[in-house]
């Protein structure tokens, strides 16, 4: 019931969102207000029913419905409730699903609060949502249902089929009866099955009905069907006749096809087959024996949040180019639909921002290669709309400050969304295949197609409104260090760092296997040499930019007030010289610079906050914590601002620390011996094999101990999981033993153990140098966010009405 | 003069067959090669099968096989780029980070830095632009009475309260 109910409410979702798409657009057009209330209800109404349909599902995932196609391929009966939660978004169709509802989220959100103050907007950024929702749904619905369910068809080329609805002929395949389900093989012989065996230790035939096979120590490599092999792990019991001593030990092999011949030879010499006679009332589950659950490397707690934050993300930024095409479509192109879409923007970049950093770090936890970011297409394209997201949160405040820039922020608003669809579609269409990626679905092409249609009418509607002189900015540029141009330049290098990243995931690889048939990927061979110039020219700008002032500044007044932080620059490079230099004594003349050049960036916030906080303590009389707090409250964006830029110099720090200056090595230890790497000495002392989870992961863990300068500091047990029901070579998941400080990640991943003697194992060991700093960086760059989304504060509403009426006072005096 | 002459080229034969030995070593196969020598290498790869997964952290059975190919090449005394050289011959490009076909690597490193370019001379030539219309705005603006100029507490000080109030 609840598979139907969640089927039907997101197909009249779709409904509801194709309704409000018309209502919306015909009601504005011809000024009906109740067709447009009524649009506007109908994308409410559209949340409503998705938000119940995933409901649905996520009851389908906790009682376990095997029945449907998408509970049976990301859970299994032994995974525990917390991952089980987390496998509504672990696959395909779930999380298109999941990602629909998001989306949906948000569009409801806009409308509800957005609404009375966007009026004229509002209609059209809605419908806008609405189409994109739409679009969704109906990949969700036609393409990736996550409702279909698993059909048995007997006589059939497939016994198992999953489909929404019931296919002739088929029985659900979580509820059939034996007989039913036998009757594939009986069906020419009157509901008996005759299966001559020629085996060694039991040779006999079965006249009878329901025949099942129960064997001990079977050879793994006997081929049996699938389909077969899969109702013999579900039999629910068994009546074994023959003379088994033991038969809780029977493994149940399988229902035989007519003529099916088990050789001696398939079976050891302690093989013993039994004949299983089974009632032929007896309900059978097809389905659920052979659940595997989800990707090992899924279930991690990383992934409870990293997609869900990264997701939010990606569908946040509907809002912005909702309002932004709402804009162009409207005809209002002040900075309303900015106003309108501000906050939403910031809360999308932080989500995807918060996205990238728990994958980092779920990459650090769990894959295994001692990093946290390995250029892969997958992450990249969840790196590219946040780098346009970031150009375009700057580039808005131009525009709100000096009426510059509209032609501009409509592209980065709109190129931020078209990056999220291709993001979307390069890694759900296995454009380019990865850890990361889906598998390859029909759904490449309807999401290819949509990319196009998408940004093709948007850039349209921009260029048609620029033609019409609608899109003139109110200055000019006068001055080429003022902070609109330098502003420019950032924005510059944000575009130039996201054709960069674009070309080295997705430009180079396509080209050259569409037009010359090669296969080429790009690795950080390509990257370093090529975002790190603009990392720096980014970082040099974000410690020059906020002290130019809007309108003009001179270089005189530029340079001076660069003076303090290049000093403090400089003085903490000194600080930084040990941080630089190699065990050996080298120092690292290019690494130091990179200290200082992301140094500055953060100095210069740091000082432009006390700065301020220095003139109204000389203004104002104010103490200096009194001032401090009122700056921060009376803009909160701009020091928020800055402590995003405290943010990610800190994040700069950890980058250079653990990329230049990682050490690794590989050892092969017997239990009780050590190595050593720099001044840490590391010790084998054994190995703790075969620990079986809740979750029937099989543990192998080695157990360390870890001393430096003879000193012991930690214990550590890197380990493996393995997992015994899923496909070979997605069945194990490294998980590395480290200890951690500020200063370094002693990170030590247990490689293997068993190919010399069963004493010894193998351990390859990382220090990476202030990686930790990252993650800091990350939590300083998300309170920075958050604390931007805090209301500026105005004067009290009782003042604020005094003056108002004072102002109308005035006014009528004038007018008398 | 004659026997001179025959010592001397094969005095020259001799050393230059020494020289030839010396540009071609003989395979070692008793050199130890470290796993750190052989994931040195193999870091800079990629796996043949896994799409962008680095050979040193594949956790296949084949790319267990080729760091194994890997080792035992740098115990016959190959250099890392003949050993990439020899990867890609066999699998092609996309085993390495940056192609090694000539033409493919100029694509794919030079299109970035051309599209830089073309995109700093873009914004360059604005600002010029800009900068013509504020001299032009400067001459036809109409006179303005001098200000004295503010001290400098106080220019930022005014800039914070502007800034202040949004």
């Amino acid at each position: 019931m609840f598979t139907e109910l969640g089927l039907l409410t997101e197909f009249f979702s779709l409904l509801a969102a194709l309704y409000a798409i018309v209502a919306l657009v015909l009601g504005e057009r011809n000024k009906n207000e109740a067709l447009v209330q009524s649009g506007r209800n109908a994308a409410l109404l559209n949340f409503g029913l998705l938000a119940f349909s995933s409901g649905m599902l996520m009851i389908d995932i906790i009682l376990q419905r095997y029945e449907v196609r998408y509970v049976w391929s990301v859970t299994s009966p032994d995974m525990p409730m917390f991952f089980r939660l987390t496998a509504l978004w672990g696959s395909q169709a779930g999380s298109l699903l999941f990602w629909s509802v998001l989306m949906s989220g948000f569009s409801a959100g806009a409308v509800w609060l957005n609404w009375k103050t966007h009026r004229r907007l509002m209609p059209y950024a809605t419908a806008y949502m609405m189409a994109v929702v739409a679009f969704f749904v109906a990949i969700s619905v036609f393409l990736e249902n996550p409702f279909s369910r698993w059909w048995y068809v007997p006589n059939s080329d497939e016994d198992m089929v999953s489909a929404v609805f019931r296919p002739e002929n088929s029985y659900p395949a979580n509820d059939l009866s034996v007989a039913e389900f036998l009757s594939r093989f009986s069906a020419s012989q009157q509901g008996f099955v005759t299966i001559p065996l020629e085996i060694a230790p039991i040779d006999a035939q079965f006249p009878v009905q329901g025949v099942f096979l129960a064997a001990r120590d079977l050879n793994p490599e006997l081929m049996i069907p699938s389909s077969v092999l899969m109702t013999a792990q579900a039999l629910p019991e068994m009546v074994a006749i023959g003379d088994l001593e033991d038969q809780s030990t029977l493994v149940p092999l399988s229902v035989l096809a007519d003529g099916t011949t088990i050789r001696a030879s398939d079976l050891p010499p302690t093989a013993r087959l039994a004949p299983v006679l089974l009632d032929p009332n007896m309900r059978l589950d097809l389905v659920r024996g052979s659940a595997m659950g989800l990707n090992p490397l899924l279930r991690h707690f990383g992934m409870a949040i990293h997609p869900p934050m990264l997701y939010l993300g990606f569908v946040g930024f509907i809002v912005p180019f909702a309002f932004a095409m709402a804009a162009l479509a409207s005809g209002d192109l002040s900075t309303n639909w900015i106003k309108a879409s501000r906050r939403w923007t910031l809360f999308a970049w932080l989500t995807l921002g918060l996205g990238l950093i728990l994958g980092g770090r779920w990459a650090y936890d769990v894959l295994g290669w001692g990093g946290y970011w390995g250029w892969d297409p997958v992450e990249n394209a969840a790196f590219l709309p946040w780098l346009i997201g970031t150009a375009f949160i700057h580039s808005v405040m131009i525009q709100e400050k000096r009426g510059m820039l509209k032609t501009w922020n409509m592209f980065l608003a709109v190129g931020t969304f078209s990056a999220v669809i291709f993001g979307t579609f390069a890694t759900r269409s296995g454009l380019i295949e990865s850890v990361h990626s889906f598998a390859r679905s029909g759904i490449g092409f309807p999401m290819f197609a949509f990319w196009v249609t998408v940004t093709a009418i948007s850039v349209w509607l921009i260029l048609w409104r620029r033609r019409r002189g609608e899109l003139r900015d109110e200055h000019q540029f006068t001055n080429l260090l003022s902070r609109e141009a330098l502003f420019v330049l950032n924005n510059f290098i944000f575009v130039a760092l996201f054709i960069a990243i674009f070309w080295g995931s997705f430009g180079a690889p396509i080209v050259s296997e569409i037009f010359m048939d090669t296969n080429i990927t790009l690795g950080k061979e390509y990257f370093l040499p090529v975002v790190t110039p603009l990392f720096i020219a980014l970082y040099i700008l974000m410690g020059i930019a906020p002290l130019s002032a809007w309108g003009a500044t001179s270089l005189k007044r530029l340079g001076i007030s660069l003076v303090i932080p290049l000093v403090l620059t400089a003085i903490t490079m000194v600080l930084f010289i040990p941080l630089s230099t190699y065990e050996d004594g080298v120092l690292n003349i290019l690494a130091l610079f990179g200290y200082g050049i992301v140094l500055f960036g953060g100095w210069v916030a740091v000082y432009e906050t006390y700065r301020g906080a220095m003139a109204r303590i000389s203004a104002h009389g104010e103490s200096l914590p009194v001032a401090f707090i009122t700056l921060m409250r009376r803009n909160p964006r701009r020091y928020g601002g800055y402590m995003i830029h405290i943010g990610i110099t800190v994040i700069g720090i950890g980058v250079i620390g653990s990329t230049i200056f990682q050490d690794e090595t590989t050892q092969t230890l017997s239990a009780g011996e050590s190595f050593i790497i720099q001044n840490y000495e590391v010790r084998y002392d054994g190995l703790e094999e075969g620990q079986v989870t809740q979750d029937g992961r099989i543990m192998d863990i080695a157990n360390l101990t870890v001393f430096r300068n003879g000193q012991e500091i930690a214990q550590l047990r890197p380990r493996r999981d393995f997992f015994p029901n899923v496909d070979e070579g997605m069945n194990s998941m490294t998980i590395a033993g480290s200890h951690s400080t500020l200063e370094n990640d002693f990170y030590v991943l247990l490689v293997s153990w068993e190919t010399i003697t069963e004493n010894s194992a193998t351990f390859k060991v990382y220090i990476n140098p202030l990686v930790n700093l990252v993650w800091w960086g990350g939590l300083i760059l998300i309170a920075g966010t958050v604390f931007s989304f805090f209301p500026k504060e105005t004067l009290p509403a009782r003042i604020r009405q005094r003056a108002k009426q004072a102002d109308e006072l005035i006014l009528k005096g004038v007018s008398a | 003069m004659w026997r001179s002459l025959i010592i001397i080229m094969i005095l020259m034969g001799i050393v230059g067959a020494g020289v030839a030995q010396e540009a071609t070593p003989e395979p070692n196969p008793t050199r130890p090669v470290t796993v750190d020598e052989v994931n040195k290498v193999a870091k800079d790869m990629f796996c043949p099968v896994c799409e962008n997964i680095p050979l040193d952290t594949c956790g296949t059975a084949a790319c267990a096989d080729w760091r194994n190919e890997i080792r035992l090449f740098l115990e016959q005394g190959m250099t890392e780029e003949e050993i990439r050289t020899d990867f890609v011959r066999r699998f092609g490009d996309r085993v390495v980070g940056v192609p090694q076909d000539p033409f493919l690597n100029a694509l794919s490193v030079i299109t970035p830095w051309v599209l830089v370019a073309i995109g700093l001379v873009v914004v360059f030539s604005s600002f010029r632009t800009w900068a013509r219309y504020k001299a032009h705005a400067v001459a036809n603006a109409p006179e303005t009475p001098t200000v004295t100029p503010a001290s400098k507490q106080n220019q930022f000080l005014d800039q914070l309260e502007e800034d202040l109030k949004g």
